[in-house]
């Protein structure tokens, strides 16, 4: 009998012999059931895309783990033999490209040979794309600290080159190098002669704190696949293949675990890409990802938390249950931090962010504001004019990205095809509404229809600045780093010195703020990496232990001392706070009103406040330096109307004189 | 070997996974550590990593094993999360509605990823993360499956900031 099982388990459980060359592959007598990875393409042929050697039997058919993986993952959480899916850049690059293949045949460092073979120019361009270099999470920071004086990006989690580079394309650069932070040896260098240098210590701080901070999120390497909300892929199937929150499998493969991650929810590449994929990623930052979807961070504390919101109890992105809430008020009849329109219609991210915009086109560009190409008015068209295909009928963004899911149907309605929903969507036309006998209100017309000289508000303002129904952010990031402690890093997968962590200070859900967008319009503004830093040293480096290196100690109001950053001295300005315009991706049908941008009525009070709108400050949110005096978190401007910090993308910054003169210069009428 | 081994060990060889862990008079809960499907159950005053999650808030990501738990592909189960120190609760969360997968019926339930938290308002400074350092907790974690089974852990381990 015992010589008979092996037979009887072939039998039984379906392996029969595989196929030979040039036939199906003997992978699915194993895999029955799973699901056909490219539909009609590479139908029951694994190897088109996986390798390994389909003819052989299981042993010999998958690729052998590397003999240098458990020396690839030493110090890495305990994990299946063979497993990669938390590994970061420089580990996937040290396994090797066989292997990466073999498990996600999308990572960039196999998609040339599996999806390369017929998306050429995606393979091609993905990886110097914003979402592959990550570029536009390190330029910022390193120019609002002085480390650097451009608004170039010079670094990225995967080092990127672009041999046919044009520089006078706004943004773009040539290369891009990895940050990596210092190792052991590195840092006992650094300390060899006493403390180091304010301007080298800052350096190896940021070093730190960039690269084990923002390593995760990018497609050039797997993010840490630990949590609920966290789990994805790498490469192309970062985003192609869809992961559901706990990342398990829900697909017909009887050998793929159900109950564990980190697997797809199927085996299926797909275009209709839901938006919880994108906020695997996109939760942070900016929190597009969750203010699409009407969700806002909490985790401030009692003092921050309403008595009433809507809470989703769920371990989500790594954080303990309660964190995130969707109402603010659970007890009135209204969401004050409702979805973005878009969302609420049931369309996802991939319904607008087509192309270039999400692929790239080979360029490397600083930051996502370059190599995004969409604007509103692309479909839907201005007050003056429909949205305009062109003599074949097909539709563009502004900088001529084709935006396939646009068309017109057979009453001349421009339509959008939703792609998870398939549903039709008519896209509204201000042009329309604003027709003599449109549906516009008054208020509408007032507001985007052109005056008597010719002017709409849609002239000066982006559609977000008033269709955008809330806002979030945090106000100040108190970044410490602390040479007692190690840190695991995400570009190299390695524990190295210092642990580095940053805090909020406050946050707002409703405080507008207005500056000008990279194409001279007045847009919603938002605060953007308000790093204050401090660093404490560890006897191991020759200071004392904990030693405040950076920073200072201020009184905690209650008989004791607290530790404060010190403020970013850089440019010029001894406070570099930062500031950015944002789409937040808030849009609402319903604008905002007159009054957040303008004045009620000629009252001090009423100035002050719609001042602060335009960057004078609110007196609200005061962040404290590490000399104890107080900086206005929401400040951009003096008195004077002089800049207190600059700005980091090219082209952004305070509205100008002129507007804000001629903002503030009106008081509506009641 | 006995045939009925043979048949009993099949399910596991073709890898079946899909079935339901069900619920037993005695149910029982694991803690535990690994990723990518991996469960090294913690040992008592076992080593686990303080992390700090991404735009705030810092706890302990734990993997929970159920035994005796109605588990399975659309089962929900609620998951009361509580650390306590030198008898004080340093946290305390409720997990709500989430999914107590059956990794195998003989393996049982899990839920991997779970993050215990510790209080924003007492331990939001870096200071007082530093000084959980080292500090001795106990996990006290409670699984409810969708039925009203629960089964309690309380299990100590050593909380280290940094790795």
């Amino acid at each position: 009998m015992t010589k008979l099982l092996p037979l009887i388990l072939l039998l039984l459980t379906g392996c029969e012999v595989y196929g030979p060359e040039g036939e199906r592959d003997g992978c699915v007598t194993c895999h029955e059931g799973i699901e056909q990875a490219h539909g009609p393409i590479a139908p029951e042929r694994c190897s088109v895309c996986h390798g390994g050697d389909p003819t052989s039997d299981k042993l010999d058919a998958h690729v052998a783990v590397p003999a240098n993986w458990a020396t690839v993952r030493a110090g890495l959480p305990p994990s299946p033999d063979g497993f990669i899916k938390d590994f970061a850049p420089d580990q996937l690059d040290a396994i090797g490209p066989e292997y990466v293949r073999f498990i996600n045949p999308g990572d960039i460092r196999a998609a040339g040979v599996a999806c390369g073979e017929c998306h050429e120019d995606e393979v091609r361009t993905m990886p110097n794309s914003v979402m592959a270099t990550n570029a536009g999470h390190y330029f910022p920071t390193l120019l609002l600290a002085g480390r650097q004086d451009d608004r170039l990006a010079h670094y990225g989690s995967v080092a990127a080159t672009d041999p046919d580079c044009d520089t006078s394309i706004p943004g773009t650069v040539c290369s891009l190098e990895t940050l990596t932070p210092a190792d052991h040896e590195e840092m006992l260098a650094a300390f060899a002669d006493g403390v180091p240098s304010e301007d080298e210590l800052l350096d190896l701080t940021y070093r730190a704190y960039l690269s084990k901070n923002c390593n995760t999120c990018h497609q050039a390497g797997y993010p840490r696949n630990n949590s609920p909300g966290l789990y994805r892929s790498s490469g192309c199937s970062s985003c192609h293949f869809v992961y559901n929150q706990q990342g398990t499998y829900q697909g017909g493969d009887p050998t793929i675990a159900r109950g564990t991650p980190v697997h797809p929810d199927e085996h299926r590449i797909t275009t209709r890409i839901p938006a919880e994929q994108c906020a695997t990623c996109h939760f942070q930052g900016a929190r597009i990802g969750l203010l699409f979807r009407g969700i806002r961070e909490a985790g401030f504390g009692d003092a921050w938390t309403p008595p009433n919101p809507e809470v989703i109890n769920e371990t989500l992105y790594g954080h303990a249950p309660g964190f995130y809430f969707t109402d603010e008020d659970t007890t009135n009849s209204y969401d004050e931090t409702p979805p973005d329109i878009h969302y609420q219609a049931g369309m996802h991210c991939v319904d607008c962010h087509v192309g270039r915009d999400v692929h790239g086109d080979g360029r490397i560009y600083s930051s996502s504001k370059q190599q995004v190409t969409l604007r509103c008015e692309d479909c839907h068209g201005t007050p003056r004019q429909r949205a305009q295909p062109d003599a074949d009928g097909k539709f563009f963004t502004f900088k001529g990205n084709e935006l396939k899911q646009l068309s017109l149907d057979d009453q001349g309605r421009i339509v959008l095809a939703g792609k998870l929903s398939g549903r039709i969507h008519v896209v509204p036309q201000p042009f329309d509404l604003l027709a003599p006998g449109g549906p516009a209100t008054d208020r509408m017309r007032e507001a985007m229809a052109p005056n008597g000289d010719g002017w709409s508000h849609t002239d000066s303002l982006t559609c977000d600045t008033c269709h955008t129904s809330h806002v979030q952010y945090c106000i100040g990031c108190h970044v410490s780093m602390d040479l007692r402690l190690s840190q695991t890093d995400y570009q190299t997968g390695t524990s190295t010195p210092g642990l580095t962590r940053g805090s909020r200070t406050g946050f707002t859900l409703d405080h507008l703020l207005l500056g000008t967008a990279p194409d001279g319009r007045i847009q919603t503004v938002h605060p953007s990496q308000q790093v204050q830093i401090s660093v404490n040293g560890a006897t191991e480096y020759g200071t004392e232990d904990g030693e405040l290196l950076h920073g200072g100690l201020v009184d905690d109001g209650e008989g004791g001392t607290r530790v404060r950053g010190k403020f970013r001295e850089a440019n010029g300005f001894p406070v570099n706070n930062g500031f950015a315009p944002l789409f937040q991706h808030t849009s609402s049908d319903k604008a905002r009103e007159c009054s957040d941008c303008h004045r009620s009525d000629d009252s001090p009070e009423e100035l002050a406040r719609v001042r602060g709108v335009y960057g004078f400050g609110t007196g609200e949110f005061l962040l404290q330096g590490h000399d104890g005096t107080w900086v206005d978190g929401l400040q951009f401007l003096d008195a004077d109307g002089n800049d207190t910090t600059i700005w980091h993308h090219e082209g952004t910054g305070p509205a100008s004189a002129e507007v804000r003169g001629r903002a503030l210069g009106v008081v509506l009428d009641d | 070997m006995r045939p009925l081994i043979v048949l009993a060990s099949l399910p596991l060889l073709a890898g079946c996974a899909q079935g339901l862990c069900t619920p037993s008079d005695d149910p029982t809960v694991l803690l535990g550590n690994g990723v990518g499907g991996a469960f090294e159950p913690y040992e008592d005053l076992q080593q686990v990593t303080l992390e700090s999650a991404p735009q705030g808030g810092s706890g302990v990501r734990v993997n929970i094993e159920t035994h005796g738990l109605l588990a399975g592909d659309d089962q929900l189960s609620d998951t009361q999360l509580d650390i306590i120190m030198d008898g004080e609760l340093a946290g305390t969360f409720l997990q709500e509605n989430t999914r107590l997968l059956c990794a195998d019926p003989e393996i049982g339930g899990r839920i991997d990823g779970t993050v215990a938290g510790f209080d924003k308002d007492e331990y939001g400074s870096n200071d007082a993360l530093l000084a959980l350092n080292g500090q001795v907790v106990t996990l006290d974690i409670t699984v409810t499956d969708e039925d009203g089974n629960s089964a309690n852990t309380q299990q100590d381990v050593t909380v280290v900031y940094g790795n």
